[in-house]
């Protein structure tokens, strides 16, 4: 990679963390607090279902029934 | 999978050593096998009432991934402060143990690597697993089944198309290996294939999962070659299972066995993600104003939502009935994902290469050849599981006591290769699989005709066949 393509890389790799890093250190903490986000985490939780599972052994939910 | 196009051109040098597959089964069955004899021998019993009620086993403090967090990401290691749960030991101890099996295993890879530069690019790999982790667990990405496979490909992609792999140098060039990672997962996850698990519903979740399914799996397919006329038929078989199948875990299962290229597995992922987020929003709307009780519509959102967090979320909306019966199909249609995986490969190995001006017909040396061996350690692992599920009181136990620590394991390296697939991609490659948005369409007339079908089936099922009560 010549340097001036590698600095460019480097720059759009700074770039784009500060941008992910504004979305998730500001953004979505602010709409974590939202009433909607919370209610739907409150049932979330007292149905202890995991949204991001992505097999059915990481369902606590499934649990009861083993 | 297909790397061919990323791999170093093979020089004989390259090409001794051990395959991904033989390395895969090696790895993972020995952790598999670590893990069920931990359980066995030391595993922490909790006794009620004379009876062993628990088992825990000792690794299971040392293996997780970061948690979940609202506004400050070092809760994901640590837990919030009204609730601390400690993660930073079992995200340390998932390196270790990965980072040990693999680089132990590194001087037999083929290419070989010098232990010393795969450990370095594994630390690498991992720390960014690690970022792709911390991302997807941020409470509203997390609300919305926005699952780590998508962060660690994004992360990847970042990566990948501002300093480029080659900004690791030979570090990279020794852990980056998206194959032996996915297919090392999956013989891990055979363990989590439990069949004894299958009748969990009686017959109606069978109909349900194992009827409809391939059905639709086949028609997609078929739907896709003869009438989209798609030029891939990896990608078209994969967009085909994680639609019809579970989604991710499917797609990574069938891309692997059909030995799909990297970006055909990214586009499958994406689209299922992209439908999933919104049919689990819909469905249960919809099912509310056609008025359908909880179980029928359990059963409906389970056959069709491809992501199984998805249809906990969906048919948690239902009540605690429809969270159960959709739970529960979508389970029955986990533990399909080995038949598939097996059934794919064998017919790839048979009969699909002969697209390529190849003989159509193949001897049985050649199929062995071409055969995927890693399936071969998916299916084992799944049927010494479940047969020791099935074996004894403490069978059931004994296995879940394993799995708790092997799924982190199993995630730990689907992330890592999904970070390898995302370094290895360019945006030009991915978008040109949208190429005249057959994809698209592929999915989007696949699930109608699943919607259609597992409604009819479920109905059919739950509601009109008396079974024997």
């Amino acid at each position: 990679m010549k340097p001036d393509r590698k600095y460019r890389g480097w720059m759009a790799l700074a770039m784009t963390g500060l941008v992910i890093a504004g979305i998730w250190g500001v953004v979505l903490p602010a709409l974590a607090q939202t009433e909607i986000v919370r209610e739907r985490e409150a049932f979330l939780e007292a149905n202890r279902i995991d949204p991001a599972a992505m097999f059915y052994t990481e369902l606590e939910c499934l649990d009861a029934d083993k | 999978m297909n790397e061919s196009d990323s791999a170093p051109a093979e020089s004989t040098e390259n090409k001794s050593g051990l395959s991904e597959d033989v390395i895969a089964i090696l790895a993972g069955m020995l952790i598999l096998v670590l893990c069920f004899a931990l359980t066995i021998t030391t595993g922490e019993r909790t006794v009620e009432d004379g009876a062993v009620t628990e088992i825990t086993n000792p690794l299971k403090p040392y293996v997780s991934k970061p948690s979940g967090w609202k506004a400050n990401p070092i809760e994901s290691f640590t837990g919030p402060t009204d609730k601390p749960k400690s993660t930073w030991p079992g995200t340390l101890g998932a390196l270790l143990i990965l980072g040990a099996f693999m680089t132990a295993l590194s001087p037999f890879m083929r290419p070989r690597a010098n232990p010393g530069a795969f450990i370095g690019g594994f630390l690498i790999l991992f720390l960014l697993a690690t970022i792709a982790y911390v991302l997807a667990g941020q409470s509203v990405v997390k609300s919305y089944n926005l699952e780590y496979a998508l962060w660690a490909l994004v992360v990847g992609l970042i990566i990948g198309n501002t300093i480029g792999k080659k900004a690791f140098g030979k570090l990279g060039e020794a852990a980056m290996r998206t194959e032996l990672y996915i297919k090392t997962g999956l013989v891990i996850l055979g363990a989590e294939v439990l069949f004894s698990r299958l009748m969990a519903l009686g017959m109606p979740g069978v109909m349900v999962a194992w009827v409809v399914t391939p059905i639709v799996l086949i028609t997609t397919f078929w739907f896709g070659q003869k009438i989209l006329k798609m030029k891939s038929a990896s990608l078209n078989m994969t967009i085909s299972a994680d639609m019809s199948v579970c989604g991710v875990s499917a797609a990574i299962a069938t891309a692997a066995a059909c030995k799909a290229k990297k970006e055909e597995l990214s586009v499958a992922i994406g689209l299922s993600l992209c439908f999933t987020a919104v049919m689990m929003a819909v469905m249960p709307m919809m099912i509310t104003w056609m008025g359908l009780d909880e179980e029928l519509g359990g059963a409906w959102i389970g056959g069709t939502i491809d992501a199984t967090g998805a249809v906990a979320v969906a048919g948690g909306f239902l009540g605690e009935t429809g969270l159960l019966v959709a739970t529960t199909v979508k389970m029955i249609q986990n533990i399909l994902i080995g038949v598939i995986a097996f059934g794919v490969a064998v017919y790839w190995t048979t009969r699909s290469d002969s697209e390529d001006g190849e003989k159509p017909k193949v001897g049985a040396g050649e199929i062995w050849k071409r055969f995927p061996k890693f399936v071969l350690g998916f299916i084992a692992a799944s049927i010494i599981a479940s047969l020791i599920y099935a074996s004894s009181s403490e069978g059931e136990m004994m296995v879940s006591a394993t799995t708790a620590v092997t799924k982190g394991l199993r995630g730990w390296l689907f992330c890592l290769a999904f970070i390898c697939i995302g370094i290895d991609l360019n945006f030009r490659q991915l978008s040109s699989q949208f190429h005249g948005g057959k994809p698209l369409v592929l999915y989007v007339c696949g699930q109608t005709l699943n919607v259609i079908l597992t409604l009819a089936m479920a109905y059919l099922a739950f509601k009109v066949i008396p079974w024997g009560s």
